[in-house]
């Protein structure tokens, strides 16, 4: 039940979200071209009618790709509310399935979602980059820059993107929470709820880790020290409010369910 | 097994106000039953929680002997009383969903169904009529072949021509095998579909009984009787 349910969120996301990642692709080639010309124009002092616009269309391929990473998010999110928590509702919580595989199906596919939407950001930002810059590219990374990254890759670093990576699936399944909750405890305004709720759950979760960071620092040897403490106190709060944002979501759509 | 639901001492409240008090029933299979009573009496909230969309405060709620969960949703086809399918989808799109969800549904006779009303499987449900929103609906729920259909208010809101349609397509669907419990106010309209009657007063039965058997014994229709009955109970 569970595979289905993934391949039905898929279906219902991949047409919109596919088609804003191909502009958002389309949208790095043209800042690549923006960008070539403002880099030609500079070199070769030569007047070209689109180089008055180009730096504005720069502008606007980076605001696209900004509104494209948290548009893409938010279309996810509302999803999410709209599929379990409005009328559509009555036919997801009838169908055969239990509440955990149905929260579970969809955060699978928002977390797929936010890979192929990093990625596209990364590959429309390297299109600008490598495309726009041309030759200049070399001297801003040289050719052996991969390799010096993948060198100064040490234990501390894996620890640290692995907590990043923790945080992350842990955000999103207390995003999902809040507006579950939301949903669930609000008569009305049920999204701005979830705003609110998130708002809190965010201050909670962001003061205790200051206190931890803090308590750190004081006892810590050296500022690795201390970023490595916090790195995994982070984690293991990230994990905490994930498992703990899984289990009251599925709880709230077994027990509380308040479809309008 | 002959019962197909069975509800004992089942209650609702939300916060402080009881939507169904301490519910006992029992229903057969092979019946098309009535839901009848006023608004907030509680049909749709007895619907839902046969659902599995509301959780009963108290009381035991049974399908086919199970729980309600996952398994009783497999044995149950609900119709709410809204529109509950998403507008951006075909309606090939939605008999795609409907056959990968539930193991019961034919689509064949769904497709038959939807060529009858001169509804292309391209169409996107949410450019149809209201009328033939709610046609749809019906069409992919009573297209399945479940153990217990609940169809809250089918044919509230429609013109009379839709209401014949909903009405016929619940008669020719229906299996002997399975029951219908429709709920509805409109009692004048399904009285000549329906084997036996429920009446719902503040999350109480008031009454219940074989539609047959009232017109042979009182000379009276449903719909009388319900006035009758009604207008003695207080608070209405």
């Amino acid at each position: 039940m569970f595979a289905k349910l993934l391949k039905h969120e898929w279906k219902a996301t991949w047409g919109i979200l596919g088609m804003l990642s191909l502009c958002a692709l389309g949208a790095g080639v043209v800042g690549a071209v923006m960008l070539r010309l403002l880099i030609d124009a500079a070199e070769t002092n030569q007047n070209n009618p689109l180089n008055a616009i180009s730096p504005s269309v720069l502008m606007f391929v980076l605001l696209g790709l900004m509104v494209y990473s948290v548009g893409g998010s938010i279309l996810l999110y509302f999803r999410f509310y709209k599929n379990k928590f409005t009328d559509e509702g009555y036919l997801t919580f009838t169908l055969p399935a239990k509440s955990w595989e149905i929260f579970l199906a969809s955060l699978v596919n928002i977390l797929i979602w936010s890979v192929i939407i990093g990625l596209v950001v990364c590959v429309s930002v390297g299109l600008i980059l490598v495309l726009g810059l041309g030759n200049l590219v070399k001297n801003i990374f040289p050719a052996d820059a991969w390799q010096q990254l993948l060198e100064s890759v040490d234990g501390e670093v894996i620890l640290n993107l692995a907590m990043n990576a923790v945080n992350a699936v842990s955000n999103v399944v207390v995003i999902m929470a809040c507006i579950t909750l939301g949903a669930v405890a609000a008569k009305k305004h049920k999204l701005l709820a979830a705003v609110g709720i998130y708002y809190g759950a965010s201050t909670v979760r962001n003061t205790v880790s200051t206190i931890v960071m803090a308590s750190t620092m004081e006892s810590a040897q050296t500022f690795g020290e201390v970023m490595t403490v916090s790195s995994v106190s982070n984690g293991i709060i990230g994990v905490l409010l994930g498992v703990g944002g899984f289990f009251l979501s599925v709880y709230l759509m077994d027990h509380k369910l308040n479809l309008p | 097994m002959d019962t197909v639901l069975k509800a004992t001492g089942l209650g609702k409240m939300y916060g402080g106000f009881a939507a169904l008090r301490s519910m006992d029933l029992t229903l057969p299979k092979g019946e098309i039953i009535g839901l009848l009573g006023p608004n907030g009496s509680g049909k749709t909230t007895f619907l839902k929680l046969c659902a599995g969309l509301l959780t009963p405060t108290t009381g035991t709620l049974e399908i086919c002997g199970k729980p309600v969960g996952a398994e009783s949703k497999a044995l149950v086809s609900y119709l709410p009383d809204r529109t509950y399918l998403s507008n951006r989808q075909k309606i090939r799109e939605q008999l795609d969903y409907f056959q990968d969800f539930y193991s019961d549904f034919d689509r064949n006779r769904a497709e038959y169904m939807l060529r009858d009303l001169g509804i292309s499987l391209e169409c996107r449900f949410g450019t149809l009529s209201k009328g033939n929103r709610e046609k749809v609906q019906l069409v992919l729920v009573m297209s399945r072949r479940a153990k217990l259909y609940l169809l809250d208010e089918p044919i509230g809101g429609v013109d009379p021509a839709a209401r014949d349609y909903i009405l016929r397509t619940i008669l020719n669907n229906y299996d002997p095998e399975a029951t219908v419990l429709i709920s509805t106010h409109l009692i004048a309209d399904v009285e000549p579909v329906l084997h036996g009657y429920l009446f719902l007063h503040q999350g109480q039965i008031v009454g219940a009984g074989r539609v047959k058997q009232v017109r042979e014994e009182t000379g009276k229709s449903l719909d009388e009787l319900f006035r009758e009955v009604f207008r003695c109970l207080p608070n209405y």
